[in-house]
Protein backbone atom coordinates (compact mmCIF):
# COMPACT_ATOMS: atom_id res chain seq x y z
CA UNK A 1 0.00 0.00 0.00
CA UNK A 2 2.90 2.33 1.05
CA UNK A 3 4.89 1.15 -1.93
CA UNK A 4 1.54 2.26 -4.47
CA UNK A 5 1.15 5.63 -2.64
CA UNK A 6 5.18 6.30 -2.85
CA UNK A 7 4.97 5.63 -6.72
CA UNK A 8 1.61 7.61 -6.92
CA UNK A 9 3.50 10.53 -5.39
CA UNK A 10 6.00 10.24 -7.63
CA UNK A 11 4.55 10.15 -11.01
CA UNK A 12 2.29 13.36 -9.46
CA UNK A 13 5.67 14.96 -9.01
CA UNK A 14 6.55 13.92 -12.66
CA UNK A 15 3.10 15.20 -14.11
CA UNK A 16 3.38 18.02 -12.35
CA UNK A 17 6.94 18.67 -13.22
CA UNK A 18 5.59 18.15 -16.96
CA UNK A 19 2.84 20.38 -16.76
CA UNK A 20 4.61 23.47 -15.48
CA UNK A 21 7.38 23.12 -17.75
CA UNK A 22 4.62 22.73 -20.60
CA UNK A 23 3.22 26.11 -19.21
CA UNK A 24 6.19 27.69 -18.16
CA UNK A 25 7.47 27.29 -21.69
CA UNK A 26 4.59 28.43 -23.86
CA UNK A 27 4.22 31.66 -21.23
CA UNK A 28 7.92 32.19 -22.29
CA UNK A 29 7.10 31.73 -25.92
CA UNK A 30 4.16 34.22 -25.54
CA UNK A 31 5.14 37.09 -23.90
CA UNK A 32 8.78 39.15 -24.44
CA UNK A 33 9.11 40.05 -20.83
CA UNK A 34 8.11 36.82 -19.49
CA UNK A 35 10.86 35.19 -22.49
CA UNK A 36 13.77 37.66 -21.29
CA UNK A 37 13.29 36.98 -17.59
CA UNK A 38 13.41 33.38 -17.84
CA UNK A 39 16.24 33.33 -20.13
CA UNK A 40 18.13 35.72 -17.83
CA UNK A 41 17.15 33.83 -14.57
CA UNK A 42 18.35 30.47 -17.15
CA UNK A 43 21.82 32.32 -17.76
CA UNK A 44 22.32 32.92 -14.18
CA UNK A 45 21.44 29.43 -12.71
CA UNK A 46 24.00 27.88 -15.74
CA UNK A 47 26.39 30.67 -14.93
CA UNK A 48 26.23 29.61 -10.85
CA UNK A 49 26.45 26.02 -11.98
CA UNK A 50 29.24 25.81 -14.64
CA UNK A 51 31.42 28.44 -12.11
CA UNK A 52 30.55 25.78 -9.30
CA UNK A 53 31.98 22.37 -11.69
CA UNK A 54 34.43 25.28 -12.72
CA UNK A 55 35.94 25.34 -9.16
CA UNK A 56 35.83 22.19 -8.02
CA UNK A 57 37.92 21.14 -11.15
CA UNK A 58 40.22 23.74 -10.57
CA UNK A 59 40.48 22.69 -7.05
CA UNK A 60 41.23 19.09 -8.03
CA UNK A 61 43.94 20.67 -10.09
CA UNK A 62 45.95 22.63 -8.09
CA UNK A 63 48.25 19.70 -7.66
CA UNK A 64 49.35 19.41 -10.65
CA UNK A 65 49.11 23.34 -11.51
CA UNK A 66 51.63 23.58 -8.28
CA UNK A 67 54.06 21.49 -9.77
CA UNK A 68 54.37 23.25 -13.45
CA UNK A 69 54.48 27.28 -11.34
CA UNK A 70 57.72 25.34 -9.77
CA UNK A 71 59.32 23.99 -12.84
CA UNK A 72 58.60 26.83 -14.62
CA UNK A 73 59.94 28.83 -11.43
CA UNK A 74 62.89 26.93 -11.40
CA UNK A 75 63.47 27.74 -15.72
CA UNK A 76 63.14 31.50 -14.20
CA UNK A 77 65.83 31.32 -11.39
CA UNK A 78 67.79 29.42 -14.42
CA UNK A 79 66.94 32.80 -16.81
CA UNK A 80 67.98 34.64 -14.48
CA UNK A 81 71.08 33.50 -13.14
CA UNK A 82 71.65 33.03 -16.87
CA UNK A 83 71.04 36.75 -17.52
CA UNK A 84 73.19 37.61 -14.78
CA UNK A 85 76.37 36.00 -15.60
CA UNK A 86 75.71 36.58 -19.54
CA UNK A 87 78.72 38.90 -19.55
CA UNK A 88 81.18 37.18 -18.09
CA UNK A 89 80.20 33.36 -19.13
CA UNK A 90 81.80 32.10 -22.28
CA UNK A 91 80.50 28.63 -22.67
CA UNK A 92 76.59 27.92 -22.07
CA UNK A 93 74.84 25.21 -22.67
CA UNK A 94 72.34 23.32 -21.16
CA UNK A 95 71.50 23.82 -17.04
CA UNK A 96 74.41 25.74 -16.74
CA UNK A 97 74.88 29.78 -15.52
CA UNK A 98 77.75 31.09 -15.00
CA UNK A 99 79.69 28.80 -12.70
CA UNK A 100 76.74 27.24 -11.69
CA UNK A 101 74.91 24.80 -12.79
CA UNK A 102 71.03 24.30 -11.94
CA UNK A 103 69.39 21.02 -10.91
CA UNK A 104 65.21 21.00 -10.50
CA UNK A 105 64.81 18.56 -7.88
CA UNK A 106 61.59 17.44 -5.77
CA UNK A 107 61.86 17.00 -1.90
CA UNK A 108 60.79 13.13 -1.01
CA UNK A 109 61.58 13.33 2.47
CA UNK A 110 62.33 15.84 5.16
CA UNK A 111 63.09 15.84 9.10
CA UNK A 112 62.20 19.45 10.37
CA UNK A 113 61.54 19.05 14.10
CA UNK A 114 65.14 18.03 15.52
CA UNK A 115 68.35 19.59 16.00
CA UNK A 116 70.00 18.20 13.07
CA UNK A 117 67.10 17.90 10.02
CA UNK A 118 68.16 16.91 6.82
CA UNK A 119 65.59 16.52 3.72
CA UNK A 120 66.19 13.78 0.73
CA UNK A 121 65.86 14.85 -2.76
CA UNK A 122 64.76 12.58 -5.93
CA UNK A 123 67.69 13.31 -8.00
CA UNK A 124 70.95 11.73 -7.84
CA UNK A 125 74.17 11.18 -9.31
CA UNK A 126 72.62 10.21 -12.48
CA UNK A 127 71.43 13.49 -12.66
CA UNK A 128 74.62 14.94 -12.37
CA UNK A 129 74.71 15.60 -8.64
CA UNK A 130 77.81 15.68 -6.38
CA UNK A 131 78.23 16.07 -2.48
CA UNK A 132 78.75 19.04 -1.76
CA UNK A 133 76.49 20.87 -3.78
CA UNK A 134 73.72 23.61 -2.32
CA UNK A 135 69.99 23.49 -2.17
CA UNK A 136 68.34 26.50 -3.08
CA UNK A 137 64.67 27.56 -3.76
CA UNK A 138 63.56 31.37 -4.49
CA UNK A 139 63.05 32.37 -0.77
CA UNK A 140 66.45 31.72 0.48
CA UNK A 141 69.14 28.58 0.53
CA UNK A 142 68.19 25.46 1.90
CA UNK A 143 71.20 23.02 2.72
CA UNK A 144 73.96 20.94 1.28
CA UNK A 145 74.25 17.55 -0.43
CA UNK A 146 75.90 15.42 2.10
CA UNK A 147 75.78 12.01 -0.06
CA UNK A 148 74.20 11.27 -3.50
CA UNK A 149 73.33 7.45 -4.75
CA UNK A 150 72.38 6.97 -7.67
CA UNK A 151 68.88 8.65 -8.10
CA UNK A 152 68.86 10.40 -4.70
CA UNK A 153 70.36 12.45 -2.50
CA UNK A 154 70.98 13.42 1.12
CA UNK A 155 71.20 16.94 2.18
CA UNK A 156 71.90 18.48 5.46
CA UNK A 157 69.37 21.23 6.06
CA UNK A 158 70.06 24.52 6.76
CA UNK A 159 67.94 24.31 10.21
CA UNK A 160 71.14 22.61 11.49
CA UNK A 161 73.90 22.91 14.40
CA UNK A 162 76.98 23.72 13.05
CA UNK A 163 75.68 24.93 9.58
CA UNK A 164 76.23 28.41 8.54
CA UNK A 165 75.78 30.78 4.73
CA UNK A 166 77.73 33.12 4.18
CA UNK A 167 75.11 35.98 4.19
CA UNK A 168 75.79 40.03 3.13
CA UNK A 169 73.45 42.44 4.68
CA UNK A 170 71.48 44.17 1.78
CA UNK A 171 73.00 43.67 -1.87
CA UNK A 172 76.30 45.57 -0.61
CA UNK A 173 76.88 45.55 3.16
CA UNK A 174 78.76 43.69 5.23
CA UNK A 175 79.22 39.94 5.22
CA UNK A 176 79.07 37.55 7.98
CA UNK A 177 78.19 33.49 8.97
CA UNK A 178 74.36 33.12 8.93
CA UNK A 179 73.39 30.02 10.84
CA UNK A 180 69.88 28.92 12.10
CA UNK A 181 69.27 30.05 15.75
CA UNK A 182 68.02 26.50 17.12
CA UNK A 183 65.12 27.43 17.91
CA UNK A 184 62.52 28.41 15.64
CA UNK A 185 61.29 27.35 12.47
CA UNK A 186 61.84 30.57 10.97
CA UNK A 187 64.49 31.96 12.54
CA UNK A 188 68.47 32.61 12.20
CA UNK A 189 71.30 34.42 13.45
CA UNK A 190 73.25 36.59 11.35
CA UNK A 191 77.13 37.02 13.18
CA UNK A 192 80.33 38.74 13.12
CA UNK A 193 78.71 42.00 11.52
CA UNK A 194 80.90 44.67 12.51
CA UNK A 195 79.37 47.35 15.07
CA UNK A 196 80.65 50.60 12.92
CA UNK A 197 78.08 49.28 9.73
CA UNK A 198 74.41 51.29 10.54
CA UNK A 199 72.09 48.79 10.93
CA UNK A 200 68.11 49.06 9.76
CA UNK A 201 65.76 46.11 11.08
CA UNK A 202 63.84 45.17 8.45
CA UNK A 203 67.15 44.80 6.14
CA UNK A 204 66.99 41.89 3.51
CA UNK A 205 69.83 39.27 4.12
CA UNK A 206 71.03 38.10 0.96
CA UNK A 207 74.12 34.55 0.05
CA UNK A 208 77.14 36.60 -0.04
CA UNK A 209 78.41 34.74 -2.99
CA UNK A 210 81.79 34.44 -0.86
CA UNK A 211 81.36 30.61 -0.64
CA UNK A 212 82.39 27.79 -3.38
CA UNK A 213 78.45 26.76 -2.24
CA UNK A 214 75.63 29.07 -2.94
CA UNK A 215 75.75 31.73 -5.74
CA UNK A 216 75.22 35.17 -4.82
CA UNK A 217 72.26 37.63 -4.20
CA UNK A 218 69.64 34.66 -3.20
CA UNK A 219 66.96 36.43 -0.67
CA UNK A 220 67.65 34.54 2.99
CA UNK A 221 65.59 37.04 5.31
CA UNK A 222 65.38 40.16 6.91
CA UNK A 223 66.38 41.20 9.94
CA UNK A 224 65.15 41.87 12.96
CA UNK A 225 66.97 42.96 16.66
CA UNK A 226 70.25 42.94 16.77
CA UNK A 227 73.02 42.84 19.84
CA UNK A 228 76.74 43.91 20.49
CA UNK A 229 78.83 40.60 21.40
CA UNK A 230 82.10 40.91 23.30
CA UNK A 231 81.65 44.56 22.59
CA UNK A 232 83.17 44.29 19.11
CA UNK A 233 80.75 42.99 16.29
CA UNK A 234 76.46 42.50 16.15
CA UNK A 235 74.48 39.50 16.43
CA UNK A 236 71.22 40.29 14.29
CA UNK A 237 68.28 38.23 14.48
CA UNK A 238 66.64 37.38 10.82
CA UNK A 239 63.59 35.81 10.53
CA UNK A 240 64.02 33.67 6.90
CA UNK A 241 62.10 33.79 4.20
CA UNK A 242 61.20 30.20 3.66
CA UNK A 243 58.90 28.00 5.42
CA UNK A 244 60.55 25.01 5.62
CA UNK A 245 57.71 23.36 6.83
CA UNK A 246 56.08 23.84 3.53
CA UNK A 247 58.80 22.86 1.00
CA UNK A 248 58.46 20.87 -1.99
CA UNK A 249 60.65 21.79 -5.07
CA UNK A 250 63.95 22.74 -4.71
CA UNK A 251 66.83 23.58 -7.17
CA UNK A 252 70.27 22.02 -6.81
CA UNK A 253 73.16 24.44 -7.45
CA UNK A 254 76.24 23.30 -7.96
CA UNK A 255 79.88 25.44 -8.36
CA UNK A 256 81.80 24.45 -11.40
CA UNK A 257 84.86 25.52 -10.10
CA UNK A 258 84.83 24.34 -6.67
CA UNK A 259 87.25 21.64 -6.98
CA UNK A 260 89.51 24.02 -8.90
CA UNK A 261 89.15 26.85 -5.70
CA UNK A 262 89.29 24.15 -3.21
CA UNK A 263 92.78 22.59 -5.11
CA UNK A 264 94.24 26.12 -4.44
CA UNK A 265 93.20 26.47 -0.86
CA UNK A 266 94.47 23.09 -0.20
CA UNK A 267 97.86 23.87 -2.07
CA UNK A 268 98.62 27.05 -0.38
CA UNK B 1 -30.49 12.55 -11.79
CA UNK B 2 -27.81 12.69 -8.71
CA UNK B 3 -26.53 15.98 -7.66
CA UNK B 4 -22.64 14.52 -8.05
CA UNK B 5 -23.37 13.95 -11.72
CA UNK B 6 -23.60 17.82 -12.48
CA UNK B 7 -20.24 18.70 -11.27
CA UNK B 8 -19.04 18.02 -15.03
CA UNK B 9 -21.73 20.17 -16.59
CA UNK B 10 -21.43 22.94 -13.97
CA UNK B 11 -17.36 23.26 -13.96
CA UNK B 12 -17.65 23.80 -17.70
CA UNK B 13 -20.31 26.17 -17.30
CA UNK B 14 -18.03 28.25 -14.55
CA UNK B 15 -15.03 27.79 -17.03
CA UNK B 16 -17.38 29.38 -19.56
CA UNK B 17 -18.08 32.14 -16.95
CA UNK B 18 -14.12 32.70 -16.29
CA UNK B 19 -13.38 33.08 -19.57
CA UNK B 20 -16.72 35.81 -19.94
CA UNK B 21 -15.06 37.34 -16.40
CA UNK B 22 -11.52 37.55 -18.11
CA UNK B 23 -12.94 39.05 -21.56
CA UNK B 24 -14.80 41.66 -20.20
CA UNK B 25 -14.65 42.46 -16.16
CA UNK B 26 -11.68 44.17 -16.12
CA UNK B 27 -11.34 46.45 -12.87
CA UNK B 28 -8.30 48.10 -13.37
CA UNK B 29 -4.45 46.94 -12.75
CA UNK B 30 -4.45 46.39 -9.38
CA UNK B 31 -7.35 43.41 -9.47
CA UNK B 32 -7.75 40.21 -11.21
CA UNK B 33 -11.19 38.50 -10.90
CA UNK B 34 -10.46 34.55 -10.46
CA UNK B 35 -12.39 31.44 -9.75
CA UNK B 36 -10.66 29.01 -11.57
CA UNK B 37 -8.97 28.08 -7.53
CA UNK B 38 -12.26 27.52 -6.27
CA UNK B 39 -13.47 25.60 -8.91
CA UNK B 40 -10.31 22.91 -8.08
CA UNK B 41 -10.59 22.52 -4.64
CA UNK B 42 -14.38 21.68 -5.01
CA UNK B 43 -13.17 18.52 -7.55
CA UNK B 44 -15.08 15.67 -5.98
CA UNK B 45 -12.12 14.23 -3.19
CA UNK B 46 -12.24 10.72 -5.39
CA UNK B 47 -10.57 12.75 -8.02
CA UNK B 48 -6.57 12.39 -7.44
CA UNK B 49 -4.29 14.47 -7.91
CA UNK B 50 -2.68 13.48 -10.91
CA UNK B 51 -5.89 13.73 -12.55
CA UNK B 52 -7.26 16.84 -10.80
CA UNK B 53 -3.47 18.28 -12.19
CA UNK B 54 -4.51 17.67 -15.73
CA UNK B 55 -7.85 19.22 -15.63
CA UNK B 56 -6.32 22.20 -14.08
CA UNK B 57 -3.70 22.80 -16.60
CA UNK B 58 -6.59 22.21 -19.61
CA UNK B 59 -8.64 25.06 -17.65
CA UNK B 60 -6.00 26.98 -17.78
CA UNK B 61 -4.59 26.81 -21.45
CA UNK B 62 -9.16 27.14 -22.03
CA UNK B 63 -8.87 30.85 -20.49
CA UNK B 64 -6.01 31.85 -21.73
CA UNK B 65 -6.36 30.86 -25.04
CA UNK B 66 -10.13 32.27 -25.02
CA UNK B 67 -9.07 35.53 -23.14
CA UNK B 68 -6.62 38.34 -23.48
CA UNK B 69 -4.52 36.97 -21.57
CA UNK B 70 -0.81 35.44 -21.50
CA UNK B 71 -1.05 32.29 -22.79
CA UNK B 72 0.19 29.60 -20.09
CA UNK B 73 0.10 32.10 -17.22
CA UNK B 74 -3.43 30.40 -15.47
CA UNK B 75 -1.97 26.73 -16.22
CA UNK B 76 1.37 27.65 -14.36
CA UNK B 77 -0.75 29.36 -11.72
CA UNK B 78 -3.20 26.67 -11.18
CA UNK B 79 -0.95 23.25 -11.47
CA UNK B 80 0.26 23.97 -8.36
CA UNK B 81 -2.99 24.49 -6.31
CA UNK B 82 -4.25 21.43 -8.16
CA UNK B 83 -0.87 19.35 -6.69
CA UNK B 84 -1.41 21.20 -3.21
CA UNK B 85 -5.25 20.24 -3.04
CA UNK B 86 -5.62 17.46 -0.95
CA UNK B 87 -2.69 18.60 2.02
CA UNK B 88 -5.03 21.68 2.26
CA UNK B 89 -8.26 20.08 2.59
CA UNK B 90 -6.01 17.67 4.78
CA UNK B 91 -5.05 20.87 6.57
CA UNK B 92 -8.24 22.44 7.32
CA UNK B 93 -10.91 20.44 6.50
CA UNK B 94 -9.54 17.34 7.85
CA UNK B 95 -7.75 13.64 7.21
CA UNK B 96 -11.25 12.13 7.20
CA UNK B 97 -13.14 13.82 4.49
CA UNK B 98 -10.37 12.46 2.53
CA UNK B 99 -9.97 8.83 4.16
CA UNK B 100 -13.61 8.39 3.59
CA UNK B 101 -13.91 10.11 0.16
CA UNK B 102 -16.36 12.22 1.45
CA UNK B 103 -17.14 15.84 -0.17
CA UNK B 104 -16.98 18.68 1.72
CA UNK B 105 -19.60 21.72 2.47
CA UNK B 106 -20.35 24.77 4.31
CA UNK B 107 -23.38 23.07 6.04
CA UNK B 108 -20.94 20.33 7.06
CA UNK B 109 -17.25 21.75 7.89
CA UNK B 110 -18.22 25.69 8.63
CA UNK B 111 -17.84 28.83 6.46
CA UNK B 112 -14.67 29.47 8.61
CA UNK B 113 -12.73 26.39 7.48
CA UNK B 114 -13.66 26.08 4.00
CA UNK B 115 -12.54 30.18 3.96
CA UNK B 116 -9.27 29.50 5.05
CA UNK B 117 -8.69 26.60 2.82
CA UNK B 118 -9.99 28.71 -0.12
CA UNK B 119 -7.69 31.67 0.94
CA UNK B 120 -4.92 29.45 1.32
CA UNK B 121 -5.91 28.13 -2.30
CA UNK B 122 -6.53 31.64 -3.85
CA UNK B 123 -3.08 32.94 -2.24
CA UNK B 124 -1.44 30.12 -3.92
CA UNK B 125 -2.37 30.77 -7.33
CA UNK B 126 -2.86 34.76 -6.65
CA UNK B 127 0.88 34.57 -5.68
CA UNK B 128 1.89 32.64 -8.88
CA UNK B 129 0.05 34.52 -11.33
CA UNK B 130 1.01 37.88 -10.16
CA UNK B 131 4.73 36.85 -9.33
CA UNK B 132 5.04 35.52 -13.42
CA UNK B 133 2.82 38.36 -14.39
CA UNK B 134 5.22 40.62 -13.21
CA UNK B 135 8.31 38.98 -14.22
CA UNK B 136 10.06 40.60 -12.36
CA UNK B 137 9.58 44.65 -14.16
CA UNK B 138 7.05 45.14 -11.24
CA UNK B 139 8.08 46.80 -7.84
CA UNK B 140 7.15 44.94 -4.94
CA UNK B 141 4.58 47.64 -3.14
CA UNK B 142 2.78 47.09 -6.81
CA UNK B 143 3.17 43.12 -6.88
CA UNK B 144 1.63 43.04 -3.02
CA UNK B 145 -1.09 45.44 -3.64
CA UNK B 146 -2.41 43.49 -6.50
CA UNK B 147 -1.99 40.35 -4.50
CA UNK B 148 -3.79 41.54 -1.64
CA UNK B 149 -6.63 43.29 -3.72
CA UNK B 150 -7.22 40.36 -6.46
CA UNK B 151 -7.36 38.04 -3.39
CA UNK B 152 -10.34 39.47 -1.28
CA UNK B 153 -12.18 40.49 -4.50
CA UNK B 154 -11.55 36.58 -5.37
CA UNK B 155 -12.32 35.21 -1.99
CA UNK B 156 -16.00 36.94 -2.23
CA UNK B 157 -16.42 35.35 -5.74
CA UNK B 158 -15.15 32.39 -4.88
CA UNK B 159 -17.42 31.84 -2.09
CA UNK B 160 -20.60 32.36 -3.96
CA UNK B 161 -19.10 29.98 -6.74
CA UNK B 162 -18.66 27.67 -4.06
CA UNK B 163 -21.78 27.39 -2.89
CA UNK B 164 -23.08 26.18 -6.27
CA UNK B 165 -20.62 23.38 -6.85
CA UNK B 166 -20.87 21.70 -3.24
CA UNK B 167 -23.12 18.76 -3.96
CA UNK B 168 -24.69 18.76 -0.13
CA UNK B 169 -24.99 22.98 0.13
CA UNK B 170 -26.83 22.71 -3.61
CA UNK B 171 -29.40 20.01 -2.48
CA UNK B 172 -30.08 21.99 0.46
CA UNK B 173 -30.66 25.35 -2.15
CA UNK B 174 -32.64 22.70 -4.17
CA UNK B 175 -34.57 21.79 -1.05
CA UNK B 176 -35.62 25.46 -0.12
Amino acid sequence: MRKGNFIYNLAAAAVFILLEAAAVSMLGHNGTVQNLWFSKGMQRVSGAIWGGAQQVREYFMLRKRNEQLAYENYLLRLHMAREKAAAACTDEHGDIAGNFRYIYAEITKISNNTQHNYMIINRGREDGIREGAGVITGKGAIGVIDAASGKYSYARSFKNHGMSISARLGKDGAVGPLSWDGISSSGAVLQEIPHHVELHPGDTVYTSGYSSIFPPDIPLGITGEAKIVNGATYEIKVSLFEDFSALRHVTVVENLSREEMEKLENDK
Amino acid sequence: MKVSQHFGLLYCLLLLAQVILSNFCQLGPYVMLSILPAMILCMPISTGTIGCMLAAFASGLCVDWLSEGLVGINAAALVPVALLRKPIIRIFLGEDLITRGESFSFKKNGTIKISAALISALAIYIGLYVFLDGAGTRPLWFSLTKAGVSLACCFVLSLIVMRHLMPDDRKQEGQR
